[in-house]
């Protein structure tokens, strides 16, 4: 019999980046990225579980913007382009290193790893990797929630309910839409949560989210047991808190198993140490050097000198990492079971991102864990929240403090002195947007049109992602212009409208621009 | 003073245990992190952006250079108590672990960004935004328990019409009220800061979480008359500690939505206990102090003054006869 669950949560979502207006474009990258790194990779392992008659339950977020970039055609066109480019890469890398043994096999690695991406991109889910969630999710392996419609970081803009219901509302029609069904549970952005907001997800169908840590242990009375089971908000959603001890293995890039010198290394590229021309053709248009994804080196530890990476030591190591993994679940399982009286539920929830992009063998790992919790053990059981809750339906009742799970544990990462002048902007445009909305409840189509690309834009600019960046200090200017662009098209279309001006070019270049939502209905502002 | 020698060849020792940062972080090409200066009178926000490098925050907290790697641990029964130079030892590497754990959390958060370019490579010009909206408003925003932002606007108009009704030498206030026990500003105690930006924000670091906020913007002259011109929304702060002992209540809920409250049972002494093994000594013990989500030493106590610095008590006859101080 099982002494505890484990509930592994991946949030999968990078911010809405597409721009037709230009060929190549430096930030669609982050997606090419993770698509190649993180998406196709999970899809591909999910595959090999069901192959072999593996059972699991992982609870995966895909957020709007990320599944409406998944089946935007112009983006999949864009990643197969670039797809492609690395196929080429990858070819001469086998020549160039075919002399060498020790960074031959690493090659050959990417050689095979790029050349199945391919096929599970173009062939196997048809270019849509939505599908191929889709699919794991009926199967009942997945259970996949929604999160905001733009990631907005909701305690920041509860000033306006109508923008937060907004969120919530288009983040589970755009679910709809995509999955076919609505979805059960939610990752706020952030983890950000403030009280009231449960009522907003109850009406919007929600029926679970998540917290971090403090988010229930500073609940308005204390839980009895801590993180390790869920509680009710006073409308009866269910509230899981994040688990520490679990979060701190994996997290930590240094004291944490992405940290293991065996692995590769995230920064040493061939972008940056390989001839120029030879590069050229798979670096920035413009010649700027970046990451092509074609690394070499392992931490190898705190020094300048890194060593070859070794793919099959790190597999070693991975799996290595996976059965201390287990084996600490397995502990902290029996421990509480003896002290709760009943199994308790470990939420271990992670970016998706995290797994195959940053830690490259992150994806292997979690391969290794879910096989090894199926066949070498029966202590731990993968479940998802809403099992958990079909099986435990009475739970503490409790009110969960105004948390997130960002650093330092509230809203300082996305309200500090560099990001904090955009809120003024984002309320005030929040403000307009309701007050259209409940002004114009029957329009002809072509001021339709316009107020449903005024919700576009407002929901763009709330993505938190733009405020994360500009606090992070790496690629600011792009999200201070994101930003900017989005408060200035939907004020030219708000005064358009007030002044019976509407300009018909401009608002077909922002259709054409941001074209996130497509079926979207101002109304929901009113 | 035995105690004292102890303590400090503990850290000695550290100090020479760790090594500088791994030089490839600085290979890998991120923006330089400037500090942001924004400040407007007296003890306004200042550097709130300034981002310390994880040697510095790792010195603010244990005046090291770099924690000592600890390998995740087997749980099992919490730990016997250690003797006492090994706990200190524990303690300082705790702390430090914590910060550059939130630090390392950070950076891997931060890499699905990182594409090895710390700018766009093309000069992208973006538009000019309005600098005002025209309209009196006044917002306060939850950034921690201990922490609020505020911002303001105030038409030129309406400052006008004040000056008419005060003097002119009435002064554009902020007025601040502690509505934890009523509910009603006007009869809660309040504190004022002048300003002198009809348009700005500001950070303000207040006396204890939980506490019910909220603010005017207004003009007052030199008799104190005060003229509001704009009301911000209410905000109560987060809790920063355990809730006090209460009642426990239990729920059950149907898949369909049906809720219903089975029992409710009173809170004990033996339920903390229980709270306190679930969670293990150190995280129980970060807890007890309130440092369960945030760090001690943050960028933002490290900053800012004390509010009460600046403030001018109101003396309202229907208000709780002391307003709201250091607590």
């Amino acid at each position: 019999m099982e002494k505890g669950y484990l509930t592994f949560v991946l949030h999968a979502h990078l911010p809405y980046v597409r721009h037709p207006e230009h060929e190549d474009f430096l930030e669609e990258r982050w997606f090419f990225e993770g698509m190649t790194e993180t998406y196709i990779p999970l899809l591909d392992m999910f595959d090999g579980l069901v192959r072999d008659g593996i059972d699991f339950r992982l609870t995966i977020s895909l957020t709007p913007p990320l599944m409406s970039m998944m089946s935007d055609p112009l983006l999949q066109e864009r990643y197969a382009r670039h797809l492609y480019k690395l196929l080429e890469l990858t070819d001469k890398e086998l020549h160039r290193t075919r002399h060498d043994h020790a960074f031959h096999r690493t090659a050959q690695m990417y050689h095979h790893r790029l050349h199945k991406a391919r096929w599970i991109f173009d062939e196997r889910w048809g270019r849509n990797l939505v599908a191929g969630f889709r699919h794991f999710m009926e199967l009942g392996k997945l259970e996949i929630i929604t999160c905001g419609a733009t990631h907005g970081f909701l305690p920041l803009l509860k000033i306006s309910p109508e923008a937060v219901r907004a969120q919530i509302q288009i983040a589970c029609d755009c679910h709809e839409r995509h999955l076919g069904r609505r979805p059960r549970g939610i990752w706020l952005p952030e983890c950000g949560y403030y009280a009231g907001l449960d009522q907003i997800l109850w009406n919007a169908g929600i029926r679970f989210f998540f917290v971090d840590s403090h988010g229930i242990l500073h609940g308005d009375s204390r839980p009895k047991y801590g993180v390790y089971a869920p509680v009710y908000t006073p409308t009866g959603i269910a509230a899981f808190g994040r688990d520490y001890e679990s979060s701190k293995q994996v997290w930590s890039a240094k004291e944490g198993y992405p940290g293991d010198f065996a692995y590769r290394d995230f920064y040493r590229d061939i972008g940056f140490d390989l001839n120029f021309n030879y590069v050229r053709p798979y670096i920035h248009h413009d010649g700027i050097r970046l990451m092509t994804g074609f690394k070499y080196h392992c931490i190898t530890g705190k020094t300048d000198h890194k060593e070859p990476y070794d793919p099959w030591l790190a597999q070693e190591v991975a799996a290595h990492h996976a059965g201390n993994f287990l084996f600490n679940r397995q502990k902290q399982s029996e421990h509480l079971y003896g002290l709760m009286g009943k199994a308790p539920i470990i939420v271990a929830p992670y970016d998706a991102e995290l797994y195959g992009h940053w830690w490259f063998e992150g994806v292997d790992w979690l391969n290794y864990v879910v096989r090894k919790i199926a066949c070498d053990q029966d202590t731990v059981k993968l479940l998802t929240p809403w099992e958990y809750l079909m099986r435990h339906p009475k739970n503490q009742m409790l009110e969960p403090s105004e948390s997130s799970w960002g650093n330092k544990g509230y809203a300082e990462v996305w309200c500090n002195g560099t990001n904090d002048w955009i809120y003024r902007h984002l309320h005030e445009m929040s403000f307009c947007m309701t007050e259209m909305a409940r002004n114009y409840p029957n329009p002809d189509d072509n001021l339709k049109r316009a107020l449903n690309q005024m919700a576009r834009e407002l929901l763009l600019a709330q993505s938190s992602d733009w405020a994360f960046i500009m606090n992070s200090g790496t690629m600011v200017e792009y999200a201070v212009k994101r930003t900017k662009d989005h408060i200035f098209r939907f004020n030219k279309l708000y005064w358009g409208i007030k002044n019976y001006a509407l300009d018909m070019n401009f608002l077909d270049e922002c259709e054409w621009k941001d074209n996130i939502f497509p079926n979207i209905d101002y109304r929901v502002y009113a | 003073m035995a105690k004292k020698v102890v303590l400090k060849d503990v850290v000695k020792k550290i100090t020479k245990m760790l090594n500088i940062r791994k030089p490839q972080e600085e290979t890998a090409s991120k923006a330089g992190k400037k500090a942001k200066t924004r400040g407007f009178f007296g003890a306004r926000k200042k550097e709130l952006a300034k981002k310390a490098t994880p040697q510095e925050s790792v010195k603010k907290i244990a005046k090291v250079t770099k924690p000592k790697v600890v390998k995740p641990k087997v749980v099992s029964k919490p730990a016997s108590p250690k003797p006492k130079k090994a706990k200190v030892l524990e303690e300082i590497i705790s702390k430090v672990t914590s910060s550059e754990q939130a630090q390392e959390e950070r950076k891997i958060e931060e890499s699905k960004f990182d594409i090895g370019v710390p700018h766009n490579a093309e000069a992208q010009p973006s538009y000019d935004i309005p600098f005002q909206y025209h309209k009196d408003r006044a917002v306060v925003l939850t950034v921690d328990p201990r922490f609020v932002f505020t911002y303001w606007e105030i038409k030129q108009e309406s400052i006008h019409e004040a000056m008419a009704r005060l003097g002119h030498r009435a002064k554009l206030t902020l007025r601040f009220y502690d509505v934890s026990a009523t509910g009603n500003p006007e009869a809660s105690p309040s504190w004022d800061i002048e300003v002198f930006d009809r348009l700005g924000n500001w950070y303000l670091r207040l006396d204890y979480p939980e506490q019910h906020l909220c603010m005017d913007v207004g003009m007052k002259n030199e008799f104190g008359h005060f003229h509001r011109i704009a009301r911000s929304n209410y905000i109560k702060l987060p809790r920063q500690f355990l809730a006090q002992p209460g009642p426990l209540k239990w729920m059950v809920v149907s898949p369909d939505g049906q809720k219903v409250i089975t029992d409710v049972e009173e809170y004990t002494d033996a339920d903390l206990e229980l709270l306190r093994k679930i969670l293990g000594p150190y995280f129980f013990d970060l807890l007890m102090k309130g440092q369960f989500a945030s760090i001690a030493g943050s960028s933002l106590e490290a900053i800012f003054q004390e509010i009460s610095a600046f403030r001018i008590p109101m003396e309202i006859s229907s208000s709780p006869s002391s307003w709201s101080g250091a607590r």
